[in-house]
Protein backbone atom coordinates (compact mmCIF):
# COMPACT_ATOMS: atom_id res chain seq x y z
CA UNK A 1 0.00 0.00 0.00
CA UNK A 2 1.31 3.43 -0.86
CA UNK A 3 1.89 5.69 2.02
CA UNK A 4 0.46 9.03 1.20
CA UNK A 5 2.08 11.78 3.25
CA UNK A 6 -0.45 13.57 5.34
CA UNK A 7 -0.74 17.25 4.73
CA UNK A 8 -2.16 19.50 7.27
CA UNK A 9 -3.75 22.86 6.55
CA UNK A 10 -1.46 25.63 7.78
CA UNK A 11 -2.44 27.03 11.16
CA UNK A 12 -3.30 30.71 10.87
CA UNK A 13 -0.55 33.03 11.97
CA UNK A 14 2.21 30.54 11.60
CA UNK A 15 4.09 29.11 8.75
CA UNK A 16 2.99 25.60 7.87
CA UNK A 17 4.63 23.09 10.08
CA UNK A 18 7.86 22.17 8.41
CA UNK A 19 10.43 20.42 10.56
CA UNK A 20 13.17 21.44 8.22
CA UNK A 21 12.56 25.13 8.67
CA UNK A 22 14.71 26.91 11.21
CA UNK A 23 12.92 27.72 14.35
CA UNK A 24 12.71 31.47 14.36
CA UNK A 25 10.58 33.61 16.56
CA UNK A 26 7.51 33.50 14.45
CA UNK A 27 5.00 36.26 14.14
CA UNK A 28 2.56 34.41 16.36
CA UNK A 29 4.77 34.79 19.38
CA UNK A 30 5.68 38.40 18.77
CA UNK A 31 2.99 41.04 19.00
CA UNK A 32 2.68 43.38 16.02
CA UNK A 33 5.58 45.79 15.82
CA UNK A 34 5.05 49.08 17.65
CA UNK A 35 3.48 47.88 20.90
CA UNK A 36 5.07 46.17 23.84
CA UNK A 37 3.54 43.15 25.47
CA UNK A 38 0.24 44.14 27.05
CA UNK A 39 1.03 43.23 30.61
CA UNK A 40 4.45 44.87 30.57
CA UNK A 41 3.06 48.13 29.25
CA UNK A 42 0.29 48.03 31.83
CA UNK A 43 2.86 47.85 34.60
CA UNK A 44 4.98 50.67 33.17
CA UNK A 45 1.95 52.91 32.59
CA UNK A 46 0.81 52.12 36.10
CA UNK A 47 4.15 53.18 37.54
CA UNK A 48 4.12 56.46 35.61
CA UNK A 49 0.60 57.20 36.69
CA UNK A 50 1.42 56.27 40.28
CA UNK A 51 4.41 58.62 40.32
CA UNK A 52 2.25 61.46 38.99
CA UNK A 53 -0.50 60.90 41.55
CA UNK A 54 1.98 60.51 44.41
CA UNK A 55 3.73 63.74 43.45
CA UNK A 56 0.39 65.53 43.26
CA UNK A 57 -0.63 64.29 46.71
CA UNK A 58 2.79 65.22 48.14
CA UNK A 59 2.59 68.69 46.61
CA UNK A 60 -0.82 69.31 48.16
CA UNK A 61 0.40 68.01 51.53
CA UNK A 62 3.28 70.51 51.40
CA UNK A 63 0.78 73.25 50.50
CA UNK A 64 -1.27 72.29 53.54
CA UNK A 65 1.89 72.41 55.70
CA UNK A 66 2.76 75.94 54.57
CA UNK A 67 -0.81 77.14 54.93
CA UNK A 68 -1.53 77.49 51.22
CA UNK A 69 -4.11 74.75 50.70
CA UNK A 70 -7.32 76.03 49.14
CA UNK A 71 -9.59 73.15 50.11
CA UNK A 72 -9.13 70.22 52.44
CA UNK A 73 -10.80 67.87 49.97
CA UNK A 74 -8.20 68.74 47.33
CA UNK A 75 -5.61 66.96 49.45
CA UNK A 76 -7.78 64.07 50.66
CA UNK A 77 -9.02 63.22 47.18
CA UNK A 78 -5.49 63.30 45.74
CA UNK A 79 -4.22 61.14 48.61
CA UNK A 80 -7.04 58.67 48.11
CA UNK A 81 -6.27 58.41 44.36
CA UNK A 82 -2.57 57.90 45.03
CA UNK A 83 -3.33 55.21 47.58
CA UNK A 84 -5.62 53.31 45.19
CA UNK A 85 -3.07 53.63 42.38
CA UNK A 86 -0.30 52.27 44.59
CA UNK A 87 -2.43 49.33 45.64
CA UNK A 88 -3.24 48.65 41.98
CA UNK A 89 0.45 48.75 41.06
CA UNK A 90 1.29 46.36 43.88
CA UNK A 91 -1.49 44.01 42.76
CA UNK A 92 -0.16 44.06 39.18
CA UNK A 93 3.33 43.35 40.42
CA UNK A 94 2.11 40.45 42.54
CA UNK A 95 0.13 38.95 39.67
CA UNK A 96 3.11 39.30 37.41
CA UNK A 97 5.32 37.45 39.88
CA UNK A 98 2.69 34.76 40.35
CA UNK A 99 2.38 34.25 36.61
CA UNK A 100 6.15 34.13 36.21
CA UNK A 101 6.45 31.52 38.93
CA UNK A 102 3.69 29.47 37.34
CA UNK A 103 5.52 29.48 34.06
CA UNK A 104 8.79 28.52 35.72
CA UNK A 105 7.05 25.61 37.41
CA UNK A 106 5.77 24.18 34.16
CA UNK A 107 7.27 20.86 33.19
CA UNK A 108 8.56 21.09 29.70
CA UNK B 1 -5.31 79.37 54.59
CA UNK B 2 -7.90 79.40 51.85
CA UNK B 3 -9.35 76.17 53.15
CA UNK B 4 -10.58 77.95 56.28
CA UNK B 5 -12.02 81.09 54.70
CA UNK B 6 -15.47 80.16 55.96
CA UNK B 7 -14.23 80.34 59.54
CA UNK B 8 -12.56 83.68 58.96
CA UNK B 9 -15.68 85.15 57.33
CA UNK B 10 -17.93 83.87 60.12
CA UNK B 11 -15.53 85.38 62.63
CA UNK B 12 -15.77 88.83 61.05
CA UNK B 13 -19.54 88.58 61.35
CA UNK B 14 -19.31 87.55 65.01
CA UNK B 15 -17.12 90.55 65.69
CA UNK B 16 -19.35 93.01 63.84
CA UNK B 17 -22.54 91.72 65.46
CA UNK B 18 -20.89 91.89 68.87
CA UNK B 19 -20.08 95.56 68.27
CA UNK B 20 -23.70 96.13 67.23
CA UNK B 21 -24.99 94.35 70.34
CA UNK B 22 -22.69 96.44 72.56
CA UNK B 23 -23.96 99.66 70.96
CA UNK B 24 -27.60 98.59 71.37
CA UNK B 25 -26.99 97.65 74.99
CA UNK B 26 -25.51 101.10 75.58
CA UNK B 27 -28.43 102.84 73.84
CA UNK B 28 -31.01 100.90 75.81
CA UNK B 29 -29.20 101.37 79.10
CA UNK B 30 -29.18 105.14 78.52
CA UNK B 31 -32.74 105.55 77.31
CA UNK B 32 -33.57 107.58 80.43
CA UNK B 33 -30.34 109.54 80.73
CA UNK B 34 -31.23 113.12 81.44
CA UNK B 35 -29.09 116.09 80.44
CA UNK B 36 -29.64 119.75 81.01
CA UNK B 37 -30.66 121.94 78.09
CA UNK B 38 -27.29 123.54 77.74
CA UNK B 39 -25.71 120.15 77.03
CA UNK B 40 -26.16 117.68 74.22
CA UNK B 41 -28.68 114.93 74.80
CA UNK B 42 -27.41 111.41 75.10
CA UNK B 43 -26.81 110.32 71.51
CA UNK B 44 -27.69 106.76 70.56
CA UNK B 45 -25.05 105.00 68.48
CA UNK B 46 -25.86 103.36 65.18
CA UNK B 47 -23.36 100.86 63.81
CA UNK B 48 -22.68 101.05 60.07
CA UNK B 49 -21.73 97.68 58.57
CA UNK B 50 -19.94 97.21 55.27
CA UNK B 51 -19.06 94.07 53.31
CA UNK B 52 -15.38 93.20 53.08
CA UNK B 53 -13.69 92.70 49.73
CA UNK B 54 -12.29 89.33 50.77
CA UNK B 55 -15.58 88.13 52.24
CA UNK B 56 -17.27 88.89 55.53
CA UNK B 57 -18.40 92.10 57.15
CA UNK B 58 -16.66 95.07 58.73
CA UNK B 59 -17.82 97.81 61.04
CA UNK B 60 -17.34 100.75 58.74
CA UNK B 61 -18.17 103.43 61.25
CA UNK B 62 -20.64 104.78 63.72
CA UNK B 63 -23.49 107.26 63.33
CA UNK B 64 -25.11 109.05 66.19
CA UNK B 65 -28.61 110.29 66.78
CA UNK B 66 -29.39 113.95 67.17
CA UNK B 67 -27.83 116.08 69.86
CA UNK B 68 -31.09 117.90 70.49
CA UNK B 69 -33.00 114.91 71.73
CA UNK B 70 -36.43 115.55 73.13
CA UNK B 71 -37.26 118.46 75.33
CA UNK B 72 -39.23 117.10 78.24
CA UNK B 73 -40.88 119.07 80.97
CA UNK B 74 -39.56 118.00 84.35
CA UNK B 75 -39.54 120.99 86.70
CA UNK B 76 -38.58 118.88 89.71
CA UNK B 77 -35.44 117.56 88.07
CA UNK B 78 -32.28 119.21 89.50
CA UNK B 79 -30.99 119.56 85.93
CA UNK B 80 -34.05 121.42 84.69
CA UNK B 81 -33.49 124.82 83.16
CA UNK B 82 -35.42 128.01 83.91
CA UNK B 83 -38.46 126.75 81.98
CA UNK B 84 -38.38 123.35 83.66
CA UNK B 85 -37.14 121.44 80.61
CA UNK B 86 -34.52 118.78 80.39
CA UNK B 87 -33.10 116.94 77.41
CA UNK B 88 -33.92 113.27 76.98
CA UNK B 89 -32.47 111.09 74.22
CA UNK B 90 -34.74 110.61 71.26
CA UNK B 91 -34.10 106.86 71.24
CA UNK B 92 -36.95 104.81 69.84
CA UNK B 93 -37.11 101.89 72.27
CA UNK B 94 -39.13 99.63 70.01
CA UNK B 95 -36.61 100.12 67.22
CA UNK B 96 -33.75 99.35 69.58
CA UNK B 97 -35.46 96.19 70.84
CA UNK B 98 -36.16 94.87 67.38
CA UNK B 99 -32.57 95.64 66.38
CA UNK B 100 -31.50 93.69 69.44
CA UNK B 101 -33.35 90.64 68.16
CA UNK B 102 -31.83 91.11 64.69
CA UNK B 103 -28.31 91.46 66.05
CA UNK B 104 -28.67 88.40 68.23
CA UNK B 105 -30.08 86.35 65.34
CA UNK B 106 -27.24 87.52 63.11
CA UNK B 107 -24.71 86.50 65.73
CA UNK B 108 -26.28 83.08 66.21
CA UNK B 109 -26.47 82.52 62.46
CA UNK B 110 -22.72 83.03 62.19
CA UNK B 111 -22.12 80.70 65.12
CA UNK B 112 -24.10 78.11 63.18
CA UNK B 113 -21.96 78.78 60.10
CA UNK B 114 -18.90 78.07 62.22
CA UNK B 115 -20.33 74.73 63.33
CA UNK B 116 -21.36 73.77 59.80
CA UNK B 117 -17.89 74.66 58.53
CA UNK B 118 -16.36 72.36 61.11
CA UNK B 119 -18.65 69.51 59.99
CA UNK B 120 -17.54 70.17 56.42
CA UNK B 121 -13.87 69.98 57.35
CA UNK B 122 -14.45 66.74 59.24
CA UNK B 123 -16.24 65.25 56.24
CA UNK B 124 -13.41 66.29 53.91
CA UNK B 125 -10.92 64.57 56.18
CA UNK B 126 -12.90 61.33 55.97
CA UNK B 127 -12.27 60.97 52.22
CA UNK B 128 -10.01 57.98 51.73
CA UNK B 129 -9.25 57.71 55.41
CA UNK B 130 -8.34 54.27 56.70
CA UNK C 1 11.14 57.83 40.84
CA UNK C 2 11.49 58.96 44.40
CA UNK C 3 10.77 56.08 46.67
CA UNK C 4 13.14 57.42 49.29
CA UNK C 5 11.96 56.33 52.68
CA UNK C 6 12.44 59.81 54.07
CA UNK C 7 12.81 62.87 51.88
CA UNK C 8 12.08 66.57 51.90
CA UNK C 9 8.34 66.05 52.11
CA UNK C 10 8.65 64.20 55.42
CA UNK C 11 10.75 67.05 56.79
CA UNK C 12 8.12 69.60 55.76
CA UNK C 13 5.26 67.60 57.26
CA UNK C 14 7.07 66.95 60.54
CA UNK C 15 8.07 70.58 60.90
CA UNK C 16 4.51 71.65 60.24
CA UNK C 17 2.96 69.24 62.69
CA UNK C 18 5.43 70.28 65.39
CA UNK C 19 4.70 73.94 64.71
CA UNK C 20 0.95 73.34 64.87
CA UNK C 21 1.31 71.49 68.15
CA UNK C 22 3.23 74.44 69.61
CA UNK C 23 0.56 76.77 68.26
CA UNK C 24 -2.20 74.77 69.95
CA UNK C 25 -0.44 75.11 73.29
CA UNK C 26 0.06 78.85 72.90
CA UNK C 27 -3.59 79.35 71.94
CA UNK C 28 -4.72 77.34 74.97
CA UNK C 29 -2.48 79.51 77.11
CA UNK C 30 -3.98 82.69 75.62
CA UNK C 31 -7.54 81.48 76.23
CA UNK C 32 -6.74 80.44 79.80
CA UNK C 33 -5.40 83.93 80.48
CA UNK C 34 -8.30 85.89 79.01
CA UNK C 35 -8.87 87.60 82.38
CA UNK C 36 -5.32 87.84 83.65
CA UNK C 37 -4.34 91.45 84.28
CA UNK C 38 -1.40 92.60 82.21
CA UNK C 39 -1.29 89.46 80.04
CA UNK C 40 -0.12 89.72 76.45
CA UNK C 41 -1.38 87.15 73.93
CA UNK C 42 1.26 85.32 71.89
CA UNK C 43 1.19 83.73 68.45
CA UNK C 44 3.31 81.04 66.79
CA UNK C 45 4.83 81.44 63.35
CA UNK C 46 6.51 78.74 61.26
CA UNK C 47 4.81 78.75 57.86
CA UNK C 48 6.83 81.55 56.27
CA UNK C 49 10.14 80.16 57.52
CA UNK C 50 9.12 76.76 56.14
CA UNK C 51 8.15 78.25 52.80
CA UNK C 52 11.50 80.02 52.51
CA UNK C 53 13.35 76.82 53.34
CA UNK C 54 11.42 74.99 50.62
CA UNK C 55 12.18 77.68 48.06
CA UNK C 56 15.86 77.71 48.94
CA UNK C 57 15.92 73.91 48.78
CA UNK C 58 17.15 73.56 52.33
CA UNK C 59 14.06 71.67 53.45
CA UNK C 60 16.00 68.42 53.80
CA UNK C 61 18.85 69.33 56.06
CA UNK C 62 18.72 68.64 59.72
CA UNK C 63 16.17 66.61 61.60
CA UNK C 64 12.50 67.48 61.81
CA UNK C 65 13.14 69.88 64.64
CA UNK C 66 15.81 71.88 62.83
CA UNK C 67 13.30 74.45 61.64
CA UNK C 68 11.77 75.67 64.84
CA UNK C 69 8.57 77.60 65.42
CA UNK C 70 8.87 81.13 66.82
CA UNK C 71 6.52 82.51 69.43
CA UNK C 72 5.95 86.24 69.59
CA UNK C 73 3.62 88.70 71.22
CA UNK C 74 0.61 89.67 69.12
CA UNK C 75 -0.40 93.18 68.29
CA UNK C 76 -4.08 92.99 69.22
CA UNK C 77 -5.23 96.12 71.01
CA UNK C 78 -5.03 96.15 74.78
CA UNK C 79 -8.41 96.31 76.45
CA UNK C 80 -9.62 96.66 80.00
CA UNK C 81 -7.50 94.99 82.63
CA UNK C 82 -4.35 95.65 80.57
CA UNK C 83 -5.13 92.37 78.77
CA UNK C 84 -5.05 91.97 74.99
CA UNK C 85 -6.53 88.48 74.50
CA UNK C 86 -9.21 88.52 71.79
CA UNK C 87 -11.25 85.51 72.89
CA UNK C 88 -13.17 85.13 69.66
CA UNK C 89 -10.06 85.27 67.52
CA UNK C 90 -8.30 82.73 69.74
CA UNK C 91 -11.30 80.36 69.64
CA UNK C 92 -11.45 80.42 65.86
CA UNK C 93 -7.69 79.95 65.71
CA UNK C 94 -8.00 76.94 68.02
CA UNK C 95 -10.57 75.34 65.69
CA UNK C 96 -8.47 76.02 62.60
CA UNK C 97 -5.26 74.74 64.19
CA UNK C 98 -7.04 71.58 65.24
CA UNK C 99 -8.08 70.86 61.65
CA UNK C 100 -4.68 71.73 60.24
CA UNK C 101 -3.17 69.28 62.72
CA UNK C 102 -5.57 66.58 61.51
CA UNK C 103 -4.67 67.26 57.88
CA UNK C 104 -0.97 66.89 58.71
CA UNK C 105 -1.68 63.67 60.60
CA UNK C 106 -3.55 62.36 57.55
CA UNK C 107 -0.71 63.38 55.24
CA UNK C 108 1.95 61.65 57.32
CA UNK C 109 -0.01 58.45 57.80
CA UNK C 110 -1.11 58.37 54.13
CA UNK C 111 2.51 58.47 53.01
CA UNK C 112 3.52 55.79 55.46
CA UNK C 113 0.70 53.44 54.49
CA UNK C 114 1.48 53.94 50.79
CA UNK C 115 5.07 52.96 51.49
CA UNK C 116 4.19 49.98 53.65
CA UNK C 117 1.71 48.69 51.08
CA UNK C 118 4.52 48.58 48.54
CA UNK C 119 6.86 46.82 50.93
CA UNK C 120 4.31 44.41 52.29
CA UNK C 121 2.79 43.63 48.94
CA UNK C 122 -0.68 43.76 50.40
CA UNK C 123 -3.35 46.43 50.84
Amino acid sequence: MDVVPLSFPSISGTASINPAAAITPSTAVQAPAGTDTEFGSMVLDGLDRLEGLTDKADGLAVQAATGKLENIHDYTIAASEASVASQLTVALRNKGIEAFNEIMRMQV
Amino acid sequence: MGAFDTLRIANTSLGAHQVWLDALADNIANVNTVRSTDQDAFRATYVVLDPRADGGVDVEGFAQSSAEGRMVSAPDNPLADADGYVRMPDTDMSSQMSQLVMAQRGYQASVQVTKTAQDTYTAALQIGAR
Amino acid sequence: MSFAASDGVDFVLHTAINGLSTRQNVIADNIANVDTPGFRARSVEFESALEKAIERGTARTGGPGALGATTEATDTPVGANDNNVDLRKESIAAVQTQYQYQIMGRAISDRQSRLSSMIGGGA
